[in-house]
């Protein structure tokens, strides 16, 4: 994979191979929580560890949490919409991603998000996440190979971002 | 009767003044340089503020990153969450 700025307005992420390409299709996907009761739990965390808090909480599911789920929506229709327009390669099968600057908040965002929900869905440690651990094959070994993957492209939109 | 209503407001304006924390929690998934940005982003703190709580969240598992009205710290926890934090509301010692 390459990362380049071509301009002040976009970047590209191109050669990108078709498992890296698929990673990247995995994304809105991966940041649902679905049924999973711990991703769910972990993107609508509560509001206070306090017991007689129990009309907070409860407010706090009524009202705050929809408006939550609207703004996660958001991020994750950009993503959606730039992957409309992912590119492949006709002559080595690779594919080239195109994002728009103004995009890259939304960007940041739902990768966040996709790896909190896969890192609470497949209960992974602190340990695995830290630990070089080859692709071995099977639904947890691509989660965590997502989990790192979805990281290293925060850091450099995050870079991005900050100018440097 | 009269008295009564004084005790009664006097209170609760005192529970209306008592300082909230917003609390950060250590969340090992989150980036560090996402962290800080999101700290700069919701309280308009600079680099360095941001960083030193964001190490503090980092190293010692929780930061108080804010500390005032009950309204406007549930104001900043709602705006953390939207960011994927996990940050609580307490009551400041």
């Amino acid at each position: 994979m390459q990362f380049s700025r071509p301009d002040q307005q976009t970047v590209v992420l191109s050669h990108l191979d078709p498992l890296l390409a698929d990673l990247l299709r995995s994304v809105p996907a991966s940041a649902d929580p679905g049924d999973s009761e711990s991703a769910r739990a972990r993107l609508f965390s509560a509001p206070s560890h306090d017991q007689e808090e129990a009309d907070l909480l409860e407010d706090w599911q009524e009202y705050v949490a929809p408006e939550l789920a609207k703004i996660f929506q958001s991020s994750i229709e950009v993503i959606e919409a730039d992957l409309r327009k992912l590119h492949i390669e006709t002559k080595d099968g690779n594919a080239t991603l195109s994002i728009g600057f103004d995009r890259l908040e939304s960007w940041v965002h739902g990768l966040n998000q996709a790896r909190l929900a896969l890192v609470a869905r497949h209960d992974f440690t602190e340990a695995e996440m830290e630990e070089f651990l080859p692709f071995t094959g099977g639904e947890r070994s691509l989660a965590l190979l997502q989990v790192r993957f979805y990281g290293i492209l925060q850091e450099l939109f995050l870079r991005e971002l900050e100018g440097n | 009767m009269t008295e009564t209503v004084i005790e009664q407001e006097t209170k609760s304006g005192t529970a209306v003044d008592t300082p909230w924390n917003v609390v950060v929690h250590n969340d090992p998934v989150n980036l560090m340089t996402y962290v800080s940005r999101v700290f700069e982003k919701v309280f308009g703190y600079s680099r360095e503020r941001a960083e030193k709580h964001m190490m503090e969240v980092h190293q010692k598992g929780r930061s108080i990153v804010w500390t005032g009205l009950r309204e406007r710290a549930e104001a900043y926890v709602e705006q953390l969450h939207g960011y994927l934090l996990l940050a609580t509301l307490e009551k400041s010692q």
